[in-house]
C-alpha cells in the first residue's frame, strides 16, 4: 500500500492528508522493515530468489574472471558461470506455457540479456559496444511487440545506429591502441553484482507482493496485456480521425496503441515536450561542439601532468 | 543652499581613503595618490570654513544621516551635528589637515607606502570628522576607537621598523586601556539617563539632545549622585588617554616614530584635541559634576608642568614638541576644569577651545619645521649633533622662530591671546567659593609652565638655530632647503600662528561666535575679566623664559654651566622614569599572570581537548577516505541509498 | 495466458541491473555512457509497458524524452570524453581522483601505469598476422586477436 496514489484518496485528492499518510508510513524504523522480512513471506519466493542469486552468482563468475588469465580454471569457472545463468533462463523458460507469442518474447528478451551480459563482462571495448548493439536491437524487438513501433524504430536508429557509431568513432580515436590496463581492471565487482541483484529481488518482490498496485491502479493478475493488440496495426486501418479521441489520461477503457494515435498525442498534449526536446538537441548540439574545440588548458593548474611536468 | 552640502564633509575625505586604499591596492596612483587626498580634504576645509562664516540660526543643527544599525530596540541612525562648537573644531580639523596634506606630498616622495599614507591619511580626517560632528555619544564612541585605528596604522606607518612598531601597539593600548574607561561611563551614562527619563531606546538617550535636557541632567544629578559622578570621571578617564594627559601620556612621545606630517596632525590638530573636545562637548553634563572638573584641572595642571620639566631635558627635537603638545594639553585641561567655578563653564570652554586652534596652527608649524630640519639633516633629530643650522636653513629658520614665539606666548602671537585667556579663566575661577583656593594654586602652576615653555621651546631653538655651524655626517655635504610646495603651508601656518589669536581674542569675535554655545551660560550674561594682571604677567613669564633660554645655551651661562650630569637632569632625561615604572607595576605582573594562564593552557587544556582534537582529526582522517574522487564508490553510495528507498517501500 | 506486465517488469528491472553493474564496474569511460545507456533502455522497457498495459500514450512520450536525453547525452558526454582524454591520454575513469580527499598516491607517482609503460612499441615488424602490440600482452588478452 503505497501512499504516493492511494486508491482511496483518488477521487477528491487532498494534499494535506496525503501528506499525514506519507510520513506516517515513511516513519518506519530499520526494526520493523526486518521484522516484515521474515522468513514465511519470502518462502512464497524461493524459486524466483533461488533463481536469482543462481543467475546473480554465475554473472558474477563470468564478470570476475575478465580481468584475469585465461587459465584453464579461469575458463573453467568461466563456462560454469554461463552454464548457471543459460539454466536459470531455461527454467524461467520451461515456467510458463509455449505459446509462439511466448516464445518470442522470451527469445527477444534472452537475446536483450544475453547481449547486455556480453556487453558487461566483453574486455574489449568494442566488442563490448558491438554486444550492447545486440541487446537493443533486441529491445526494440520487444517494443514492437509491445505495440511502440515508431519507438522501437527510433531506439534502432538513435541507439543502435548513431549512438554507437558516435561512441566507437570516439574509443577508436581516443585509444588507438586495441587494449588497455584500464580495460581489464573492474571496479568492485561483487559489490555491484550484490547491488544488482537485491535491486531486482526488491522490485520483483514489490511487484509479487502488489506493493506497488497504487501505481498501477490495478492488480497485475486480472489485466494481462491485451491480446488484440498482440499484433501490429498496419497503417492503413488506422485513420487519423478514428483515433482523434484523446488517448490521453488515465482511461481505464483499452486501447489500441498505433503510431497514428501517438503522433496526434505527441502534436495535440505534449507538444510544449516536443518543442522542449528539440530546444533541448540544440543546445547539446552547440555545447557538444564548444566542448569538443581544443581549448587552452583552463584546469592547468590542477592537473597533475602539468604540475609534474613543472617540477 | 550651502547647508544641503554639508554632508560632503566627511564624505569628500572617506571618498579619497577608499580611492587611495584601491589605488594602493591595485598598484594604480603610485605617485599621484596625494591628488585625491588633496582634492578630498581640501573641499572639506573649504565646506567647513565657509559653514563656519555662513552659519545663519544654525545653533543645535541636524544632518540626519541614514539609519544605520537595527537590533531588536536598538536603532542607531547616523545624524550629524553641526553646532558652534563642532563647527569651530571641524574649521580647525579640516583646514590644518589639508595644509598637513600638501606638505606631506613632497615630504613622503618616493616613499613605498605613499599611496598608504595618503589613504590612511584620508580615513584619518574622516574618522575626526565623524567624531566631531556626532549627534551621538555612541557614534562618537565609534569614531574614536577609529580615529586611534588611524593614528596606530600612521604611527607605525613603516611598520618594519621595530621601534615604529612598538610605538604604535602602545599607543593602542595605552588608548585602549582609557577607552575602555570611556566605554563604561557611556554605558553608565546610558544606563542613568534611561532610569531618569523611561521609554527612550538605548541610542536616543545617548544623542546629546537629550543628554543635555537640563531637566534630565539636573535630576540625574541628584538623584544618581554616585552614578554620575562615576560617569564623569570615565568620560574624563576617556578623554585623558586620549588626550594623553598624566597617567596616560607615555604613549604620546614614542608616538614620534611615525612620519613628521603625521605627528604634526595628530599633535596638532586632531587626534590629541579629541579629547579636549570631548571635555568641551560634555561641559553641560560636567557641570553638574565640578569635583571631576577640579580633578580634570589639577591632572592638567600637574601634566603641564611635568611634561615642560621633561621637555627641558630632551634632546630630541621631535620629541621636545611632544612634551610640549602634552604640556599645552594639560593647560587645555586646566581650562576645561576652570568651569568648576559658578557659571563659568562656557569662559573655560571658551578658553580651552580657544587655545585648542591656536596650538592647532604653531604646534604644526613647529612639528612641520622639525620635519624640515629632519629632511635636511638626513633623518637625524638628536640636537646634539647639529647647530648654527640658520645658515642652511633660513626661511625654516624664520617660520620655525615664529611658531616658537608663539608657542612661549609672546604677545602679539597668537600664544600669548589663547594662554591669556586660560590664565584669566583661572584667576576668574580662584575667587569661587567652594573650589578658589584650587584654582590659586593652579594660576601660579600654569604661570610656571608658561616660563617654562618659553624655556625649553627656545632651548631647542637656539641648539638647532644658533651657535657654529655643524651638521651630521648622514646629511650629506649640503644640506638642503624644503621646497616650496612644503614650505607654503608653513607660510600658511605661520601666518595663522601670528594672526589667529590676535583676530580672535581682542576683538571678541570668538568670543561673539562662542555666545551660542548649547546649554551653557550666555557669554554676554558673564563680566568680562580685564585688567593688566595676567597679560602682564604671562608675557614676563614668556620673556624670561626666553632670557634663561639664551644665556643657557648660547650665552656665558651655557659654557660654564653643564647641569646634564645633575640627578634632576637625568631623572628629566629618562622622562622621571614613568614608562620603567608602567612596566615593573603593570606590564611584569600581567606577563607573568599571561605566563601562568598559559603554562595552565598547555598543561591542562592541552591534555584533554589537545586529545579530543587529535582523535576527532584521526576520525576526520578514516572519513576522508570515503571521499577518494572515485566515481563508482560515489555511483555505489546513491544506489545504496535507492536500495534502502526500494526496500523500505516494497517491504514494509 | 499471454505473458503478464510482471514479466515485462522484470525484464526492464534486469536490464537496469545489468547495466548497473557495468555502471559500478567498468573503468572505461566510453563503457561507462553505454551502461547508461543500457540503464535507460531498461527504463524504456519499463515505461512503454506501462503505457500498453495503461492502453495511453504516456509511457511513449516518456520513452521518446528518455531518446532525447539518451542523445544529448551521448553528444555532451562523449565531447567531455574527447577533453578529458586530451588531457590524461588515457579513458581510465579511476585517473580522475582529482576531487577525491588522499590525492598524496597520484601526486607521488602510484598511478596506475600508463600504456607505453606496459606496452612498449616496437618498431621492428612482427612475423605476419601478429600485432606488434601483442607480444607483451598476457596470453587471455592476445586470444582475442587472431591466432596465427
Amino acid at each position: 500500500m503505497l501512499p504516493l496514489h492511494p486508491p482511496h484518496l483518488e477521487a477528491g485528492f487532498e494534499a494535506r492528508s496525503a501528506h499525514v499518510q506519507l510520513s506516517y508510513k515513511y516513519s518506519i524504523t530499520m526494526n520493523s522493515i526486518l521484522a516484515q522480512i521474515s522468513t514465511e513471506r519470502l518462502a512464497g519466493h524461493w524459486l524466483e530468489l533461488t533463481l536469482l542469486v543462481l543467475a546473480a552468482f554465475g554473472l558474477l563468475c563470468v564478470l570476475s574472471t575478465m580481468p584475469r588469465t585465461e587459465t584453464l580454471r579461469n575458463q573453467a569457472i568461466k563456462w560454469i558461470g554461463i552454464l548457471i545463468m543459460v539454466g536459470c533462463a531455461l527454467v524461467v523458460f520451461m515456467q510458463t506455457p509455449m505459446r509462439w507469442e511466448t516464445v518470442l518474447f522470451y527469445s527477444f528478451s534472452g537475446l536483450a540479456l544475453l547481449g547486455g551480459i556480453a556487453f558487461v563482462c566483453s574486455r574489449h571495448p568494442v566488442y563490448a559496444a558491438c554486444n550492447f548493439a545486440v541487446a537493443v536491437l533486441s529491445i526494440s524487438g520487444l517494443l514492437f511487440m509491445l505495440n511502440a513501433a515508431y519507438l522501437a524504430i527510433s531506439m534502432m536508429i538513435v541507439y543502435a545506429g548513431a549512438t554507437i557509431i558516435i561512441f566507437l568513432f570516439v574509443l577508436m580515436f581516443a585509444q588507438r591502441s586495441t587494449l588497455q590496463i584500464h580495460d581489464r581492471g573492474l571496479n568492485a565487482p561483487i559489490i555491484a553484482v550484490l547491488f544488482a541483484a537485491v535491486l531486482v529481488a526488491l522490485i520483483g518482490l514489490g511487484i509479487r507482493e502488489q506493493r506497488w498496485e497504487g501505481l498501477l491502479s490495478a492488480t497485475f493478475q486480472d489485466l494481462p496485456v491485451k491480446s488484440e493488440a498482440k499484433s501490429i496495426p498496419d497503417a492503413d486501418s488506422v485513420a487519423v480521425g478514428q483515433d482523434s479521441s484523446p488517448a490521453i489520461g488515465m482511461t481505464t477503457a483499452p486501447h489500441r496503441l498505433t503510431v497514428a494515435g501517438f503522433g496526434n498525442a505527441l502534436f495535440t498534449n505534449y507538444l510544449w515536450l516536443v518543442v522542449l526536446a528539440g530546444a533541448m538537441l540544440t543546445i547539446a548540439a552547440i555545447g557538444a561542439m564548444y566542448m569538443a574545440e581544443r581549448h587552452e588548458p583552463i584546469m592547468s593548474s590542477g592537473t597533475n601532468e602539468l604540475k609534474r611536468a613543472s617540477r | 543652499m550651502i547647508a544641503e552640502l554639508y554632508w560632503l564633509i566627511p564624505i569628500l575625505p572617506l571618498l579619497a581613503a577608499v580611492i587611495c586604499t584601491g589605488g594602493s591596492i591595485m598598484g594604480l596612483l603610485r605617485e599621484k595618490a596625494h591628488v585625491p587626498c588633496w582634492i578630498g580634504l581640501g573641499g572639506a576645509a573649504v565646506l567647513s570654513v565657509v559653514a563656519l562664516i555662513s552659519r545663519s540660526g544654525y545653533e543645535f543643527g541636524l544632518v540626519e544621516g541614514y539609519h544605520w544599525l537595527s537590533i531588536g530596540r536598538v536603532q542607531i541612525r547616523t545624524a550629524m551635528q553641526l553646532d558652534v562648537l563642532s563647527l569651530f573644531q571641524l574649521c580647525v580639523v579640516t583646514v590644518i589637515s589639508f595644509v598637513v596634506s600638501v606638505y606631506s606630498a613632497p615630504y613622503m616622495k618616493g616613499d613605498g607606502g605613499y599611496a598608504r599614507y595618503f589613504a590612511i591619511f584620508s580615513g584619518f580626517v574622516f574618522a575626526m570628522i565623524m567624531l566631531v560632528m556626532a549627534s551621538n555619544l555612541l557614534v562618537l564612541y565609534i569614531f574614536w576607537e577609529g580615529v586611534g585605528l588611524c593614528s596606530y596604522l600612521l604611527v607605525g606607518y613603516w611598520y618594519q621598523r621595530t621601534s615604529a612598531a612598538k610605538a604604535a601597539t602602545k599607543a593602542f593600548m595605552v588608548n585602549r586601556v582609557a577607552d575602555c574607561a570611556f566605554l563604561a561611563g557611556i554605558l553608565a551614562l546610558s544606563y542613568g539617563i534611561g532610569q531618569v527619563i523611561n521609554e527612550i531606546s538605548f541610542t536616543e538617550r545617548l544623542s546629546f539632545a537629550v543628554i543635555f535636557d537640563p531637566d534630565v541632567l539636573s535630576r540625574f544629578a541628584e538623584d544618581w549622585p554616585n552614578l554620575f559622578g562615576f560617569t564623569a570621571y570615565c568620560l574624563l578617564i576617556g578623554a585623558l588617554g586620549k588626550s594623553a594627559q598624566l597617567p596616560f601620556h607615555v604613549w604620546l612621545p614614542d608616538a614620534m616614530e611615525g612620519p613628521t606630517p603625521a605627528s604634526a596632525l595628530i599633535h596638532a590638530a586632531t587626534m590629541v584635541t579629541a579629547g579636549v573636545y570631548l571635555l568641551a562637548r560634555m561641559s553641560p553634563f560636567l557641570e553638574y559634576a565640578p569635583q571631576v572638573l577640579v580633578t580634570a584641572a589639577w591632572i592638567g595642571g600637574i601634566t603641564a608642568l611635568l611634561a615642560a620639566i621633561i621637555a627641558l631635558f630632551q634632546d630630541d627635537l621631535k620629541r621636545v614638541l611632544a612634551y610640549s603638545t602634552v604640556s599645552q594639553l594639560g593647560f587645555m585641561f586646566m581650562a576645561i576644569g576652570s568651569g568648576a567655578g559658578r557659571e563659568l563653564m562656557s569662559v573655560a570652554v571658551l578658553a580651552a577651545m580657544f587655545h585648542l586652534a591656536t596650538h592647532a596652527f604653531f604646534k604644526a608649524l613647529l612639528f612641520l619645521g622639525a620635519g624640515n630640519v629632519m629632511h635636511a639633516m638626513g633623518d637625524v633629530i638628536s640636537m646634539k649633533s647639529f647647530s648654527g643650522l640658520r645658515r642652511v636653513l633660513p626661511q625654516t629658520y624664520v617660520l620655525f622662530g615664529i611658531g616658537a614665539l608663539a608657542l612661549a606666548g609672546i604677545p602679539p602671537l597668537s600664544g600669548f591671546w589663547s594662554k591669556d585667556g586660560i590664565l584669566a579663566a583661572l584667576l576668574d575661577s580662584s575667587h569661587d567659593r567652594d573650589y578658589g583656593h584650587h584654582f590659586q594654586m593652579l594660576f601660579v602652576l600654569g604661570l610656571v609652565t608658561a616660563f617654562l615653555t618659553a624655556v625649553y621651546t627656545f632651548r631647542a631653538f637656539f641648539n638647532t638655530f644658533h651657535g657654529p655651524l655643524q651638521f651630521p655626517r648622514e646629511a650629506g655635504e649640503h644640506p638642503h632647503e624644503a621646497d616650496k610646495l612644503q614650505l607654503g603651508p608653513m607660510v600658511f601656518l605661520a601666518v595663522g600662528s601670528v594672526f589667529v589669536g590676535l583676530a580672535l581674542g581682542p576683538t571678541h569675535l570668538m568670543r561673539g561666535y562662542f555666545e551660542k554655545l548649547p546649554m551653557l551660560v550666555k557669554l554676554s550674561q558673564l563680566p568680562e575679566h580685564s585688567g593688566w594682571l595676567v597679560p602682564i604677567l604671562s608675557t614676563l613669564a614668556g620673556g624670561l623664559g626666553i632670557a634663561v633660554a639664551w644665556f643657557t645655551t648660547q650665552g656665558v651661562a651655557g659654557k660654564n654651566l653643564d647641569i646634564s650630569k645633575s640627578t634632576f637632569a637625568v631623572a628629566g632625561q629618562n622622562r622621571f622614569y614613568i614608562d620603567e615604572a608602567y612596566d615593573l607595576l603593570i606590564v611584569r605582573p600581567m606577563q607573568s599572570i599571561a605566563d601562568w594562564l598559559g603554562a595552565f593552557d598547555a598543561a591542562f587544556l592541552g591534555m584533554t581537548w589537545g586529545r579530543l582534537v587529535r582523535a576527532l582529526g584521526s576520525v576526520a582522517g578514516f572519513l576522508a577516505k570515503t571521499q577518494q574522487g572515485l566515481l563508482p564508490r560515489y555511483a555505489s553510495a546513491i544506489i545504496f541509498g535507492l536500495l534502502v528507498l526500494l526496500a523500505i517501500m516494497a517491504l514494509s | 495466458m499471454t505473458i503478464s506486465l510482471v514479466q515485462w517488469l522484470m525484464l526492464g528491472a534486469i536490464l537496469f541491473a545489468i547495466g548497473l553493474i557495468g555502471f559500478l564496474t567498468r573503468r572505461n569511460l566510453i563503457l561507462l555512457f553505454l551502461s547508461l545507456e543500457l540503464m535507460l533502455a531498461g527504463v524504456a522497457v519499463n515505461a512503454i509497458a506501462f503505457a500498453r498495459h495503461h492502453g495511453n500514450y504516456d509511457g511513449h512520450v516518456f520513452v521518446l524524452v528518455i531518446l532525447t536525453i539518451a542523445a544529448s547525452e551521448a553528444a555532451l558526454g562523449l565531447s567531455l570524453v574527447v577533453a578529458l582524454n586530451r588531457y590524461r591520454q588515457s579513458l581510465d575513469l579511476n585517473l580522475w581522483q582529482d576531487l577525491g580527499e588522499n590525492q598524496r598516491a597520484a601526486e607521488t607517482g602510484e598511478m596506475p601505469p600508463s600504456i607505453l609503460d606496459e606496452h612498449p612499441v616496437f618498431p621492428k615488424l612482427t612475423p605476419a598476422g601478429l600485432s606488434p602490440l601483442d607480444r607483451p600482452l598476457p596470453q587471455d588478452v592476445s586470444s582475442h586477436q587472431p591466432k596465427a
